[in-house]
């Protein structure tokens, strides 16, 4: 029997939808695309609901005051905004911090990037219908907070790099709970998460051949992170330009060829474990000595010295709080968790920033919104939405 | 004329009965039962407002199960009776948090969350923020930059014991 | 390795460019270029013949005392390693009281969003830009534009 669809009753064929920020699968951004039958004949994302102006209240902070400011940003990944800075703010004042400090600056921004990559692998499966999929990787996040709590005394905003080092030494009995926190990730990810989503047909018929980004639209388009090593690009910032401690250790960069949902996602599991590589070189190989430069070292005020030497907690001297540095202009880069992340920052010689310029991975990134669910079925757009790990504020600054 | 008394009889047979229903319900203890279980059944909507977001997530995974206080996220704010803000709204969301807001049914609630919410936080000089008691009436304030997810539970609880006296 | 591959970069570009724009080299790995607004487009052709394929960011930043607003684009490559090391920023000024720019959109797409983000933070028009509109305050957002000196904060 042929079927016979019925003919629609105006002649208006489009309609427009507002996927407004109240919504379970919109974020804290708006969407705006137009819809024929089931497919989207165009999409336009909506951001500036979250903006706060960072890059305006820098110029009214003083240089250390901004630490907090710019963690902020991107809260699940603040270490990596931190370090952006602290990198630049070194940059300008000629110093460079010593190996101890480096190394615990290293562990620190890997730990961040497993937790975010899991919060990541969390959205994706609540926005795919998989609510377990949501509550384990949350909950797996807990045993790395945990351990970033115990170098740093805070779960999610650590404020834990200063121009010139870090802020805290390691506890005593820490790289045996750390190393039990790894292995307990590295079971559940190769064991529990591939029974449960990664290896389910459900997964792989929804993530397998949808938004597809060729290479050289992605590399046209600018894109960063995760999502370019997926399109056969083998940019990462940690081989390109090192910093901290990663030119003396050893890992692989993660990249697949297909450039889907499922080829973005299995990039982000490759980075974890990559991760944990990485962390367990730098608990075998940390180097002894002072975690802050002997320039500030120098000024610790006499009643915090003892306390210094006892158990490794740096109370910041009073040079911080009038610390200007020469005037000039200074670029840094770092790999943040979604990307590239630049800092550009200019400086006059005086107490405040004269301009303070952010480039986060998810404003570079927000142009792929349109680029692929535009000709895609309504129904692919959670899928896509999970695989590119965007996240607003970060985007929004 | 006999139709217009019956009816008028039976208007204000209805008026009576409405109003001793509504005694039933507001005044005696049947009232308590009520409080006890919107207290139980406080549903938050699906609107993330800014970074508190994430802990507000990981107030609902396994480790701080916020769900044994009867606290379940839902799709659409006509099922809803909570809007828990997280952070520093801007210019923008305000208008959909207002939104979202007037469309509630009644009893709604509204938790604040975070040190945003409270004064604007870490911006206090930021041009595109609003404070949240400027947009809706608030309830709960919890402080924290961000919260802790047990803080977070304990601010539900805070509300919970605020229905049960009588608000 | 890294400060030979910038320096000859540095003496390929000055070959290239000649008399219509400055090349410098502040420090290791950066590389600057001043140039005038009408060789924005040609430079930016040479440059991505010479293999640089995407902008990193468009900085733009007010000096109302000198009268003129300064654009930055920060300008890599992916896909070629030795050039990946390295950062270009190509500089170009314009009046603080007629913000009017070339637009890059058509040598590298990438520029985009950050173009139109300085469009509505800093009030410059990039003319050939296919949409210069608001894109994170909101739409009815009236006066100064933020980021520029004479919008003051308040508490």
């Amino acid at each position: 029997m042929k079927m016979v669809l019925p003919k629609s009753q105006n002649s208006e064929k489009e309609i427009e939808l507002f996927i407004g920020p109240q919504h379970p699968a919109s974020g804290h951004m708006r969407f705006i695309g137009r819809v024929d039958g089931d497919i989207f004949t165009k999409f336009i994302p909506d951001p500036g609901w979250v903006h706060r102006g960072i890059e305006k209240i820098a110029e009214n902070r003083k240089w250390i005051q901004i630490i907090p400011l710019v963690e902020r940003a991107a809260i699940l990944d603040a270490a990596n905004m931190n370090i952006g800075y602290v990198i630049a703010l070194e940059k300008l004042l000629d110093i460079e911090a010593p190996p101890r400090a480096q190394y615990l600056r290293t562990l620190l921004c890997e730990i961040n990037r497993i937790t975010s990559h899991l919060y990541g692998f969390g959205i994706a499966g609540i926005m795919i219908g998989s609510s377990t999929f949501y509550m384990w990787p949350f909950a797996d996040r807990e045993p790395l907070i945990d351990i970033a709590q115990l170098i740093t005394g805070s779960r999610l905003t650590y404020s834990y790099m200063i121009p010139g080092g870090v802020r805290r030494d390691l506890p005593q009995g820490f790289k045996e709970k750390a190393l039990k926190a790894l292995k307990y990730i590295e079971r559940r990810l190769n064991n529990d998460y591939f029974r449960l989503f990664f290896d389910n047909p459900v997964t792989k018929a929804r993530y397998k051949g949808v938004g597809v980004l060729k290479k050289d639209d992605a590399i046209k388009l600018g894109i960063v992170g995760p999502n370019l090593r997926a399109s056969n690009v083998k940019y990462d910032v940690r081989k390109v330009e090192p910093y901290a401690a990663y030119s003396e250790l050893e890992f692989d960069i993660a990249y697949r060829e297909e450039g889907d949902c499922y080829a973005r996602l299995m990039v982000r599991v490759e980075e974890i474990r990559q991760s944990i590589k990485i962390i367990r070189q730098i608990l075998n190989k940390m180097p002894q000595g002072p975690i802050i430069h002997k320039k500030y070292e120098r000024l610790i005020s006499l009643k915090k010295l003892e306390e210094y030497q006892k158990t490794g907690v740096f109370g910041l001297p009073a040079i911080f709080a009038t610390l200007r540095p020469p005037a000039g202009e200074v670029i840094s880069r770092v790999e943040a968790a979604r990307g590239e992340l630049i800092f550009h920052i200019i400086s006059t010689g005086d107490l405040r920033p004269y301009r303070l310029r952010m480039v986060t991975p998810s404003f570079r990134n927000m142009v792929l919104f349109r680029e692929l669910i535009s000709g895609a079925r309504v129904m692919d757009f959670p899928a896509i939405y999970g695989s590119i790990d965007y996240f607003p504020p970060e985007s929004d600054r | 004329m006999k139709t217009e008394e019956s009816s008028s009889l039976i208007s204000s047979i209805y008026n009576f009965i409405k109003k001793v229903v509504l005694w039933i319900i507001f005044k005696t203890p049947l009232k308590r039962l009520r409080s006890w279980g919107i207290s139980y059944s406080l549903w938050p909507v699906h609107l993330t407002t800014a970074c508190c977001g994430c802990e507000f997530g990981a107030s609902s995974a396994p480790r701080f199960d916020a769900e044994r206080a009867g606290y379940l996220p839902f799709v659409g704010p006509r099922q809803t009776n909570l809007i828990v803000v997280e952070g520093s709204i801007s210019k923008k969301m305000a208008n959909a948090v207002r939104l979202t807001y007037e469309q509630m049914p009644n009893p709604k609630y509204v938790i604040a969350l975070g040190a945003c919410a409270i004064d604007l936080g870490i911006f206090y000089d930021s041009y595109n923020l609003v404070r949240v008691d400027e947009v809706v009436p608030v309830d709960v304030y919890v402080p924290g930059c961000p919260p802790r997810p047990e803080a977070i539970i304990r601010g539900v609880l805070m509300l919970q014991r605020k229905i049960r006296r009588g608000s | 390795m890294s400060v030979n591959t910038a320096d000859k970069i540095f003496e390929d570009l000055k070959l290239m460019i000649g008399p219509e724009a400055q090349v410098s080299i502040p420090s290791p790995n950066r590389l600057v270029i001043t140039a005038n607004i009408d060789k924005l487009e040609f430079i930016a052709n040479l440059l991505k013949n010479y293999g640089f394929d995407h902008v990193k960011s468009v900085t733009a930043i007010d000096y109302p005392m000198k009268n003129v607003i300064e654009i930055s684009y920060l300008i890599s490559s992916f896909s070629n390693l030795d050039l990946s090391k390295t950062i270009l920023i190509l500089k170009t000024f314009i009046d603080r009281n007629k913000p009017t720019s070339k637009s890059l959109y058509k040598v590298w797409p990438s520029v985009e969003f950050l173009e139109r983000e300085a469009y509505d933070l800093m009030g410059i028009l990039f003319e050939g830009h296919p949409e210069n509109a608001p894109l994170i305050l909101p739409e009815d957002y009236k006066g100064i534009r933020p980021l520029r000196k004479d919008f003051k904060l308040t508490k």
